[in-house]
């Protein structure tokens, strides 16, 4: 692989350079505070992946009007456990949060809550919304539909979202666990970062736009990416489609595709909020202490060889942002030059 | 070396008349004390099972069900019950009796909640296992609702980076209407292969590929003898380590069931009762929208994906479920496939307890 070039900055001066670019291309001030703390939290987690890197899209959308920045979240239709948020078409970590927020309120009235958003856009990070819940001293779920970049499995064209799902369990510390995963061979993220240093992929990640298998990451961002571990991926990635877009009263598939070109019709998104409350089922410490028993087991177990940890969903995250925290964020050098040239067109001043 | 098929196909087979195999487990049940009535709906998760061409839940799986009633971890006779619940969530205990049952209540319980509240999370405790995941979630289904269903297994997997089974083969399956007369179905194992697969080449002593398990030592085998007594890898590395390890906790803690080592195993870890816990989540479309646009989007999708460019060699491009109604209805015309050792394994376990075996 090749060296890929980073710089570090403090995460206050990214959240800042974030929060303006964002107000300059037309958020309100509430919009681009809460959308730039979730693309923040994401870049403290790792490199760029859900982060600033993911802004430029939001940016564009912002330009062409297809996002609201002004648009706010709002309940539309509610019962005891469920709620359907409509996002107004405004951007999506402030709906994300919004929709959150409402199944956590209603799972600890109820035990349990599904939240349907939709006109959200794309929410990016499903796990920061599912280790929300988690936070909350709920499980969480959170269901994603993406526009198509994945082949299905015996297939060669595009036809499913990334669509990741993410599941936040609380633990017996503070840190709970998060596991947030696309349901393809490698998250478009990944791809795409691999394409900007023209890298080459592991064979069986995806394939040109011919539909023939490829190694080369920027054959494969114009073709198609593969489902992970062929059939159970492809299985797993239709069903969240199928939870987070038709369910709620979003779209799947073709009908969202428009979101990744310039001038499609942006068809309706949606996304799927579930928290479930574990003082229904029992004692919540109980509940907290055989989860941290069962943990410290799986990761106490025999290790294979040259293996050091057994690591449990999201500690490496967790890990990372404490560093990042400590130490500063990193910024793909690649990344940092797109948004300076983001920046220019916005009259925005990037940081030094 | 090329990846080797597996479970391998042309593995000698019989067919078996379905009145005639129903009849047979139903016999086995009854033979080790379960009542008329559970007995018939344990029978029929393993025939429907057979019937659908998922053979790693059906006749196979009777001599480990039958071994835990005679050895006393699962009580034939316990009845499921429920013990607590909210308008949208309830609580069931398996009683330590058969895990169909308190799957089969749970499911039941799932559909009357939904319908109320527009969503319901059923947990089920002191159970065993209720084998066809997808046969829960597709009568959800099949009442107009989204369904998820997973469940606790005994551990038989290493985690990622781990060499030691510590984790369940912890399957989840999906189950959505569609705007056609079947659910759309989707029932995976979280580990690299299921565990079955791994006995049933077991029967033979025929190898299994590489990379799929390792030796009591966490050191990699091809023979299933061995693999049986260590553990097998998750599907994907660590996604589905990660997936299984929060399927678990969600079938285990979250729902008042155990997890994890305190569950027997097949390393013959003996517990005094299974102890197994599910988890089944139903969502009505209607709290959200029109059902009928529900199930149009649905059918689009699914049309879409079906009507992609096919791979090279690839017949079709399938969606999960297509083919089981059809394997299904030609299983009831023409005979169930089954796996001569499979059959072979089940004629021991009914001369044991003396039980006929159809001509």
């Amino acid at each position: 692989m090749s060296v890929r070039p980073t710089r570090t900055m403090a995460p206050e001066v990214l959240r800042d350079f974030m929060t303006r670019m964002l107000r300059a291309a037309g958020c309100s001030d509430v919009n681009a505070t809460e959308t730039a703390e979730v693309f923040l939290e994401a870049d403290l987690r790792g490199v760029g992946m859900q982060g600033l890197d993911h802004m430029f899209a939001m940016l564009d959308d912002l330009r062409r009007g297809t996002i609201d920045g002004k648009g706010r979240a709002e309940i539309t239709r509610e019962g005891p456990a469920t709620a359907l948020v409509d996002g107004h078409r405004g951007p999506g970590q402030p709906g994300g949060v919004f929709a959150t927020d409402v199944a956590i309120r209603k799972a600890k009235e109820g035990g349990c809550a599904t939240v349907g958003l939709i006109n959200g856009a794309d929410i990016y990070m499903v796990g920061y919304y599912a280790e929300r819940m988690a936070n909350a001293g709920l499980a969480g779920f959170v269901f994603s539909a993406a526009p198509s970049l994945v082949h299905p499995h015996g297939g060669v064209e595009r036809r499913l979202g990334t669509n990741p799902l993410a599941i936040g369990i609380p633990t017996g510390t503070d840190d709970p666990v998060v596991l947030d995963m696309a349901t393809s061979a490698l998250s478009f993220s990944r791809v795409k970062f691999a394409a900007y240093h023209g890298e080459h992929l592991p064979e069986g990640m995806g394939v040109d736009p011919e539909g023939n298998p490829t190694t080369e990451a920027a054959k494969i961002v114009e073709g198609a990416i593969a489902p992970l571990a062929g059939h159970k991926g492809f299985g797993l990635g239709l069903c969240v489609a199928l939870l987070s877009g038709p369910l709620v009263g979003g779209l799947a598939g073709k009908a969202i595709d428009g979101w990744l070109s310039e001038d499609g019709d942006r068809g309706v998104r949606g996304h799927t909020f579930m928290a479930i409350d574990p003082a229904a089922f029992g004692d919540p410490d109980v509940f907290r202490s055989n989860a941290q028993g069962y943990i410290d087991e799986v990761k106490s177990s025999r290790k294979a060889p040259g293996v050091e940890s057994i690591r449990m969903p999201g500690e490496r995250a967790l890990a990372r942002r404490r560093e990042s925290l400590a130490q500063g964020v990193e910024v793909l050098e690649k990344t940092w030059e797109i948004a300076g040239q983001y920046a220019a067109k916005l009259g925005v001043d990037v940081p030094a | 070396m090329a990846a080797m098929e597996f479970p391998p196909r042309g593995r000698p087979t019989r067919r078996i008349d379905p009145a005639a195999l129903r009849a047979l487990m139903l016999g086995l049940l009854r033979a080790v004390g379960c009542p008329q009535d559970i007995a018939e709906i344990a029978a029929e998760v393993h025939w429907e099972a057979d019937l659908r061409g998922h053979h790693i839940q059906g006749l196979d799986h009777m001599t480990e069900l039958v071994g835990n009633i005679r050895a006393g971890r699962i009580d034939p006779e316990g009845r499921p019950e429920l013990v607590r619940d909210g308008p949208a969530w309830a609580q069931i205990s398996g009683h330590n009796g058969l895990g169909h049952p308190a799957g089969l209540l749970a499911a039941a319980t799932a559909v009357e909640k939904a319908g109320g509240a527009g969503v319901a999370v059923i947990g089920v405790k002191d159970s065993a296992d209720i084998f066809l995941v997808g046969y829960y979630a597709e009568m959800i289904a099949r009442a107009g609702f989204a369904a998820v269903v997973t469940t606790n297994v005994p551990p038989h997997v290493h985690p990622f980076g781990g060499a030691e089974a510590v984790l369940g083969t912890n399957p989840i399956a999906f189950a959505f209407p569609t705007a056609g007369a079947d659910p759309v179905i989707f029932d995976m194992a979280t580990s690299v292969v299921a565990a079955s697969h791994i006995r049933q080449a077991a029967y033979d002593g025929s190898p299994i590929p590489e990379g799929i398990g390792v030796g009591p030592d966490g050191r990699p085998s091809t023979d299933p003898k061995i693999v049986e007594k260590g553990s097998i890898g998750s599907m994907a590395g660590h996604r589905g380590s990660g997936l299984a390890l929060c399927l678990g906790l969600l079938s285990g803690p979250l729902v008042g069931a155990a997890t994890g080592k305190a569950l027997d195993s097949w390393l013959g870890r003996d517990v005094p009762h299974k102890g197994l816990g599910h988890f089944l989540l139903a969502v009505d479309p209607g709290i959200f929208g029109d059902v009928d646009t529900f199930r149009a989007a649905v059918e689009a999708h699914l049309g879409e994906i079906r009507g992609a460019r096919r791979a090279e060699g690839m017949e079709h491009v399938l969606v999960p479920g297509d083919r089981l109604f059809e394997t299904r209805a030609r299983s009831l015309a023409e005979g169930v496939t089954m796996y001569e050792n499979v059959w072979r394994e089940a004629a021991k376990l009914a001369s044991t307890l003396g039980v006929e075996m159809p001509a």
